[in-house]
């Protein structure tokens, strides 16, 4: 994927972002975020311009929420630029003019041991 | 169109309005440039501010369609335009399923990790499946999904699609237009896994969807396709083997539609109430 198409996908401060995320592999606080961010920095970012551009890969899907303690944790919910430019393909275009195969996924057990069974039967 | 119900009740209401929004423009002359009528609406006459209500109900239904059909035409051809930026020849385990696969709509290999599997295009559909797809399911599976994806191909289920949004669009002081739009959708999802069960038996589509939804990078949910009850309901329709039956209609969108209707049928009556009284001549039609 390209710089462009990239650029398409995330804003400059959004990949810096996700890539603080793939790097660290585990759910991270806004603030350890931050810091990284800010490690090379002249010109630190605020801890709300993090706080927010987190929660905005959140609402988007990027990025996956969820609370720890009095505050969240983020982390990466996809796993490349080329994997968001795939969701944001089924998100702008799977409403219109498009059918796919899986568009809803459901993290019910039950549901998947009912698959199991089907998968298993003779 | 065979048992379509959902977009055929679609296009009977969109066509059961027009003569209405027609009336709404021919009032809207009237309005505009007979004194008479005009004198009705300088002095606040109900028939002309009904009227008036048609003119705004009908120019909003034509431009939301418009909106939505143009999207979804602008949509696919930037989503060509993706895939074939994409577009890969197929390869190892690619080649092999593709190979002896009687392929009924043209199969496109994307390198992309992300599973995917789609059918896009209106007037000639054709199936796009991507690297991860074929890495993450066997062959017996892969199979199902092209089946799957075959299905909607034949039928033009995108163009389906678009049209239904359209006409939900149209309808848009019909709140149940909405709801038969995604009932439509979930119909082409049904009658698509039927299909592939039929070709490829159904413990092959069972595994294509565990294999998804169990997959770390699997496509996560469109936005306004987030169903919780649907693979539900296409798990139930595998293991009986018929179609489930469809739920009760919302209430709370039942009631703004019986609203929305009579609201129409308000505007409706004053806009002839302004034709009868500017054109006296055509109370004797």
């Amino acid at each position: 994927m390209g710089r462009s198409e990239r650029g398409a996908v995330l804003g400059p401060l959004e990949s810096e972002v996700m890539n603080v995320l793939w790097g660290a592999g585990e759910a991270l606080p806004v603030r350890a975020v931050l810091d990284e961010l800010n490690r090379e920095r002249t010109a630190p970012l605020a801890y709300t311009t993090v706080m927010t551009v987190l929660s905005r890969l959140a609402d988007r899907g990027v990025a996956r929420r969820r609370r720890a303690g009095r505050g969240y944790v983020y982390q990466a919910e996809l796993g490349s630029p080329a994997d968001i430019a795939v969701r944001q393909l089924l998100d702008d275009y799977g409403d219109a003019a498009l059918a796919s195969f899986v568009d809803h996924v459901d993290g019910d057990e039950r549901l998947r041991s009912r698959l199991r069974r089907l998968v298993d039967e003779p | 169109m065979t048992r379509d119900r959902p977009l055929l009740v679609l296009l009977a209401a969109a066509a059961a309005s027009y003569p209405a929004l027609v009336l709404g423009w021919c009032v809207a002359a009237l309005l505009g440039t007979v004194p008479a009528a005009r004198e009705l609406w300088l002095a606040g006459h109900p028939g002309a501010l009904a009227a008036a209500l048609l003119v705004l109900m009908a120019a909003v239904a034509v431009g939301n369609a418009a909106r939505v059909l143009v999207r979804g035409l602008w949509q696919t051809w930037r989503f060509h335009r993706w895939v074939a930026r994409r577009r890969v020849p197929p390869s190892g385990r690619a080649h092999a399923a593709l190979a002896g696969w009687d392929a009924v709509a043209p199969v496109r290999l994307v390198g992309t990790r992300q599973p995917l599997a789609a059918t896009a295009g209106l007037w000639r559909p054709y199936v796009v499946i991507s690297s991860g797809l074929v890495a993450e399911l066997g062959g017996a599976e892969l199979r199902a999904v092209l089946a799957h994806e075959e299905a909607h191909a034949r039928r033009r289920d995108p163009l389906r699609l678009l049209l239904g949004r359209a006409l939900a669009a149209h309808l848009w002081f019909l709140p149940l237009a909405a709801e038969m739009c995604g009932r439509a959708r979930r119909g082409y999802e049904l009658a698509a896994d039927r299909h592939a069960a039929d070709r490829c038996g159904r413990a092959a589509v069972a595994g294509a969807l565990l294999r998804l939804v169990s997959a770390p990078m699997s496509t996560a949910s469109t936005a306004a396709f987030a169903d919780p009850g649907f693979l539900r309901a296409r798990v139930s329709q595998l293991e009986s083997g018929q179609p489930p039956r469809a739920g009760a209609l919302p209430r709370g969108r039942t009631a703004l539609t019986m609203s929305g209707a009579l609201a129409f049928v308000l505007t409706v009556s004053g806009a002839w109430m302004v034709m009868l009284l500017t054109c006296p001549g055509m109370a004797g039609l």
